[in-house]
């Protein structure tokens, strides 16, 4: 028996899709039109059918910039797996206050971006960050002056990743958390009276525990590292010499700052799609099995 | 065997503490400049704990910006495109969930790549159609945009807490006599309410923390906290107290709201990805 | 506890909507109707200008019965913004202080006003500020760079004139932790001291030739960026330039960590607030192999096409320039009329303006290309001067962001 008449899936759905298609859905599609023209800042407009694309792929084009956004992901992505399993199996074990200490270490998720950026920004600078200076009385650092985490290009993608790992490691942590919550205790108990030793007991039995969730974590970060802007705008606008540019940077810079409409419609139509391809692909397994389930 | 378990368990709980306190140290850091007087903060060298304290940032950032005033946008616009993107999105949701109609896959496949959209490619399309509604600078404008940018994530939401209610409530109701609506309003949503609680923070959130759309599309009626604090990056004067002393504010009720309903933001980051 | 939640959330909801329902309607009639009774101006965030406008905000409106509404944003995201309004032909802002090198990307929406008596104007500025034969609007203040030192440690015969005097008093002065200069590397600013010291040493036009070719290739931009980079690495000035902009350098100076900078020179009186006058001298910028130069960094002030009260608008900025001598008695003490700076000049503490005179003056002191696609040529230069101090190879890197600039056409 149908629960809901088509009829009334669409009334449903109506309102909300006014709203969606107006914001979302027009934007995209005005954007894929966008794409095939040159357009000046006086609105002209002229028919170039592909030139836009195979311009972004060129040099001159954004490859360095999408150089850089797969580079910010792996580093942000990696680093913030890889700490917040750690972290969780640290924050596993329970003891009096252990959920204050849990709630607290959740906090910086809060944080607004922009903030997280502006943040790490004032901490970063090389003449009165506390980063090097803390790092230069450890003994790290000879002087103040020897890393320019915002100012030299070797560096300013690593510091906006640094501060995007700020950010996002507790969700991770949160992540895998949630996912041991489902370990079976009796699958560990046996484990131990087998006397395997904790790392043992880590890979075996607790990592494919939580790989379903560690899945979904990691497409959903992915996609969200791939997305950053306000952390980087904060932190570098993108800079120095576009060695902090990602792909959303230099799309809103083309769309506002060199007023090139065209040419950022097409990277845009580009970007999402790669990034529409990569959820579908992405949540194609996980939801499949899901759905036979049901 | 027992000892050994207990000292490691000793030394998991100190390395957790200490890790927390060590991860909090930039917001710690950002707090105590705030309270700091305005030439500590960027003294050569740096110091970590305030030699004095002082309010004096907290008035400057009254002074050079109307900081109340574009508190209360931020927090009105939240709030209000919160409940539309709520309700709308959970009606939207729930049809689709109950439905067994393909075009309701097809519909959650759309949801999901809408959840995907980078914002900074579709804000200046985006402008343009809020300046040709005539909508340029009013708060209407940044609720009607935020509600449709956090719709998704809202129905993705709910979606999952749908499917762990059984169909038999619906049925039920259905036999009573009730219509699909009434069914939904008055059976299933307050079943709900977790799911509508940890949908009502994130959206929030998410909402409260924007940053790009506010930046185009306001300009002095409408602006909003984060807009204003992003303007302190100035090349005349490093005004580097006043800005934390901002984003201390800004982020101050959102730790407390974190601390508060840490059940519902764990649920919520959850949903869909743990069974049961 | 669940129930509880969910009441408190909804009725803040409702609250939310009845606080913005009630405001929001008003605010929207103001807005749609476009009534003469106020103007909105876009100022940059921190700047003079938004003080100036805010202290005179209220006897504009005593005067014309119009209130001024002032938006102020930060630089960086200014051009953004009036970028997206023309393009969306939105009327957001009546009146919009400009920095100079975007008046040729939007010289199409400004309002022309020619009938603008300019004798007043301070050396360059009407040059600076018009466009195909259009005087775009009325300046709000000129900046040059000057020569910023410590009085008490060098002696009025002692001031450098020349880059070899320059280099060598750095040399001389970097005792303790003080440093001899800055140089900077960081930024837009770091572009403007390549391209002064590129006037210094015999730039005939900047970036592009008088024929409209591209010229950094030529001697005088090698030679300043040598110049740049041979200052960078030596040990008389911070290490990390990289990160040295106006801001950094003037921080420096004011904690007495460098003995000289050649800084805009409305830090001067800046400093002479933190340091004392005693300590804070001031001279015109140095010279290089073709004398004294720089490039001028002037802001103009613009009626907007678009406007729907350009009448007011018109007068709005007419008064802006009457009150020009308001903004000596600002903090940062820079104006865009000859009499202002003459006049200024004649106090003690206002030093900088004779600076700043004999600077604009010097046959070498040229502004910046009137292009359109000036930031994008603009974020090449900040490339080239931070990948030399970086290290990169002068030359090469000159060509590279010369076939860079001309791919971007003007």
């Amino acid at each position: 028996m149908r629960l809901i008449s088509r009829k009334t899936l669409l009334l449903f759905f109506l309102p909300g899709a006014i709203f969606m298609g107006a914001f979302l859905i027009y934007p995209i599609m005005k954007m894929l039109m966008d794409s095939f023209f040159e357009i000046g800042i006086s609105g002209d407009k002229t028919w170039i059918g592909l030139d836009n694309y195979i311009h972004a792929f060129t040099a001159g084009g954004f490859l360095k910039q999408l150089k850089n956004t797969l580079i910010y992901i792996v580093v942000a992505v990696g680093f913030e797996t890889a700490m917040g399993l750690v972290f969780a199996l640290f924050f596993e074990l329970d003891y009096k206050g252990s959920k204050v200490i849990r709630s607290l270490m959740m906090t910086p998720l809060m944080i607004a971006p922009l903030v997280a950026g502006l943040t790490w920004k004032l901490m970063m600078s090389s003449s009165f960050g506390i980063v090097n200076e803390l790092l230069t009385r450890i003994g790290i650092l000879s002087s103040t002056s020897d890393i320019l985490w915002l100012a030299d290009e070797k560096w300013s993608l690593l510091a906006c990743c640094i501060a995007d790992i700020w950010l996002t490691t507790p969700f991770m942590m949160l992540m895998i958390l949630a996912g041991l919550q489902g370990l079976d205790s009796s699958m560990l108990e046996a484990a131990k009276i087998d006397g395997a030793s904790m790392l043992q007991q880590v890979f075996t039995i607790k990592l494919p525990v939580i790989k379903p969730v560690l899945l979904t974590a990691l497409s959903v970060r992915i996609i969200d590292a791939a997305r950053t802007f306000d952390i980087i705008w904060a932190m570098t606008e993108g800079g120095p010499n576009r060695s902090s540019e990602t792909i959303s940077i230099i799309i809103y810079k083309t769309l506002t700052r060199y007023n090139d409409i065209g040419y950022a419609s097409a990277m845009a139509v580009v970007f999402i799609a790669v990034l529409v391809i990569f959820t579908l692909v992405f949540m194609q397994s996980l939801w499949n099995p899901k759905k036979k389930n049901s | 065997m027992l000892r050994n378990g207990e000292i490691g368990k000793k030394l998991g709980i100190g390395l957790s503490v200490i890790l927390t306190v060590l991860w909090l140290f930039p917001y710690i850091y950002v707090v105590c400049c705030s309270f700091k007087p305005g030439s500590e903060v960027i003294a050569v060298p740096p110091r970590f704990f305030p030699k004095v304290l002082s309010l004096e940032n907290f008035s400057g950032l009254l002074e050079r910006m109307d900081a109340l005033k574009f508190l209360l946008n931020s927090l009105s616009v939240s709030l209000i495109s919160t409940a539309i993107a709520l309700i709308l999105g959970a009606l939207a949701a729930y049809a689709i969930q109950r439905s067994g109609a393909k075009l309701s896959v097809a519909l959650v496949v759309l949801v999901l790549c809408l959840k995907m959209i980078p914002t900074s490619s579709i804000v200046v399309p985006i402008y343009e159609l809020i300046c040709n509604l005539g909508l340029y600078d009013t708060k209407i404008a940044l609720i009607i945009v935020y509600a449709a940018i956090n719709m998704p994530f809202v129905m993705w939401t709910m979606l999952s807490f749908y499917e762990g209610i059984p169909t038999t409530l619906d049925e039920a109701a259905f036999i009573d006599g009730a219509s699909s609506f009434q069914t939904f309003w008055k059976v299933i949503l307050p079943i709900c309410k977790p799911g509508l609680s940890t949908a009502f923070i994130f959206t929030l959130l998410l909402a409260w923390n924007d940053f790009l759309v506010a930046l185009l599309l306001t300009s002095t009626n409408a602006k909003t906290f984060t807009v204003g604090l992003a303007g302190f990056l100035s090349a005349y004067n490093l005004d580097l107290g006043p800005m934390c002393a901002g984003a201390f504010l800004f982020s101050f009720p959102v730790m407390i709201i974190s601390l508060a309903a840490q059940k519902y933001i764990v649920q919520g980051m959850t949903a869909g990805a743990v069974k049961g | 506890m669940k129930k509880r939640m969910l009441s408190i959330m909804l009725t803040a909801a409702m609250m939310g909507t009845m606080a913005t329902g009630c405001g929001g309607s008003q605010e929207n009639k103001t807005t749609n109707q476009g009534n003469h009774n106020s103007i909105t101006i876009l100022v940059e965030s921190g700047s003079p200008a938004e003080a100036l406008a805010n202290q005179t905000a209220a006897s504009f409106e005593a005067e014309t019965g119009c209130k001024v509404i002032i938006d102020a944003v930060a630089y960086t995201g200014m051009y953004d913004k009036l970028s997206t309004e023309i393009k969306a032909k939105q009327a957001a802002h009546d009146v919009a202080c400009m920095d100079v090198v975007w008046l040729a990307a939007f010289a199409d929406a400004i309002e022309a006003i020619n009938d603008a008596d300019t004798s007043d104007f301070l050396p360059t500025l009407q040059d600076s500020g018009t466009i195909d034969g259009n005087l775009l609007g009325y300046p709000i203040w000129v900046n040059t760079k000057v020569l910023i030192y410590r009085k008490d440690l060098i002696s009025e015969d002692q001031v450098p004139k020349t880059w070899e005097e320059y280099q060598a008093l750095a040399k001389e002065l970097t005792i303790a932790d003080m440093r001899g200069t800055t140089v900077f590397g960081s930024g837009t600013d770091a572009v403007c001291s390549f391209l002064d010291f590129a006037c210094q040493a015999g730039a005939e036009g900047l970036v592009f030739d008088q024929a409209g070719n591209v010229n950094i290739t030529d001697q005088a931009y090698v030679d300043a960026l040598n110049f740049m980079v041979t200052n960078a690495n030596a040990d008389y000035t911070p290490a990390d330039s990289l990160a040295t902009a106006s801001t950094e350098s003037q921080e420096l100076f004011r904690n007495g960590k460098v003995a000289m900078q050649l800084n805009w020179s409305h830090q001067y009186p800046a400093a002479v607030e933190t340091l004392g006058a005693d300590k804070v001298g001031c001279a015109p910028m140095i010279g290089g192999s073709a004398g004294i130069g720089a490039t001028t960094g002037p802001w103009y002030e613009c009626v907007m096409k678009n406007s729907k009260n350009k009448e007011m608008a018109k007068k709005y900025v007419e008064f802006m320039y009457e009150h020009n001598g308001d903004y000596m008695d600002l903090t940062l003490k820079i104006a865009g009329r000859t009499s202002v700076y003459e006049e200024a000049g004649k106090e003690a503490g206002n030093e900088h303006t004779t600076a700043v005179l004999a600077t604009l003056g010097a046959k070498q002191s040229q502004a910046r290309p009137m292009v359109v696609k000036w930031p994008q040529i603009e974020e090449v230069l900040v490339g080239v001067v931070e990948s030399s101090l970086g290290g990169a190879d002068v030359n090469k890197t000159l060509e590279a962001a010369k076939t860079e600039i001309e791919s971007i056409g003007k």
